[in-house]
């Protein structure tokens, strides 16, 4: 398998939509949206968390790799604009201004499937990246918003 | 530079094969969470069915957008597929003339891939069934019969092209 990095996180991800989106088309029409939803959320979910404890060896399981995470893999290639607000060693808190994932899932108008496929890996990722972190975001661009509001913290 | 498959691959920097094991890497958990759910007929027939339909679809929008006939399509595509995926096959070429083109395929790393993950018939609707669909663009001027496949555990691949005269 080719280094991650060297095909990019966008790329990716644009290559697996082309084939779940198909699928969860399918899915759809047969069972309908909610048990479709469910049973593909729950693999991702499972996914993501592979993917942050791969991620957490690569780059530290905490704060700093967090960051170093979301600006060299997930940014790479153009794919988020990030603004960081906010580190320290129990929180990180960054502004996504631009998502190109945003991009490509809206250009297909098939947001909710990005917001499913896409944006539902993050608190999963989290997990599997830390037991300590957690991630709190009350809107994605996605869904609309003009910006994602990442927000990381220690779990009290 | 934009390729008549740029729709398929992607990016076309990226090696087929390494877009088919990311499609694999996440497919196959979630079609094993759906055999779990549905049981395996139903779960494969409908991840059949939604890959041969976007498959179809797909290549058939894309010989439309390419001039000329039927054989000039289908000559366009094959040979832009062939650009990536000669690397991943060792073949031998049996016959050619004008109105047929024999070629037995006896490596492919797509079955083997495949084959090892246990999703021959996965394998098959991702990788085989494209020479199908690109075939269909050539209708009425290119036909294929292919009678086995690695993927499926034949020792080759046994692609048989006819061609209509001109």
């Amino acid at each position: 398998m080719s280094d991650e990095i060297a095909i990019g996180h966008l790329q990716k991800r644009k290559i697996e939509a082309r084939v779940l989106i198909p699928f969860i088309t399918a899915c759809r029409e047969k069972f309908g949206d909610g048990p479709t939803r469910e049973a593909v959320a729950a693999t991702i979910r499972v996914l993501a968390a592979e993917e942050g404890a791969k991620w957490a060896g690569s780059f530290g399981g905490d704060v700093a790799g967090l960051r170093e995470l979301a600006e060299t893999v997930w940014a790479g290639g153009g794919g988020l604009d990030i603004q960081v607000l906010d580190q320290a060693d129990d929180r990180l808190a960054f502004n996504v201004t631009r998502c190109r994932y945003a991009e490509f899932f809206k250009e297909l108008g098939l947001e909710d499937l990005g917001s499913l496929i896409h944006c539902s890996r993050d608190h999963a990722m989290v997990a599997g990246f830390s037991d300590d972190l957690e991630l709190a975001r009350s809107q994605t661009i996605m869904e609309g918003a003009s910006c994602c509001d990442f927000r990381f913290r220690r779990k009290t | 530079m934009t390729g008549v498959l740029d729709d398929y691959l992607v990016d076309p920097r990226i090696s087929l094969l390494d877009k088919t094991r990311i499609q694999a890497q996440v497919l196959v958990p979630v079609l094993r969470a759906l055999r779990t759910e549905l049981g395996k007929d139903k779960a494969d027939a409908i991840v059949k069915q939604a890959l041969r339909d976007w498959s179809r679809q797909l290549f058939a929008a894309i010989g439309e957008g390419i001039e000329g006939s039927p054989r000039r399509k289908w000559a366009t595509l094959q040979g832009a597929l062939n650009d990536v995926s000669a690397r991943e096959v060792e073949f031998e070429i049996r016959h050619q003339d004008k109105e047929a083109l024999d070629i037995d395929v006896t490596r492919c790393r797509f079955a083997e891939f495949f084959r090892a993950l246990g999703e021959p018939e996965l394998g098959a609707l991702l990788i085989c069934e494209t020479d199908v669909d690109i075939a269909a663009a050539g209708e009425g001027e290119v036909s294929l019969d292919r009678a086995q496949t690695l993927m499926r555990g034949a020792p080759s691949c046994t692609f048989r092209y006819k061609f209509t005269p001109r």
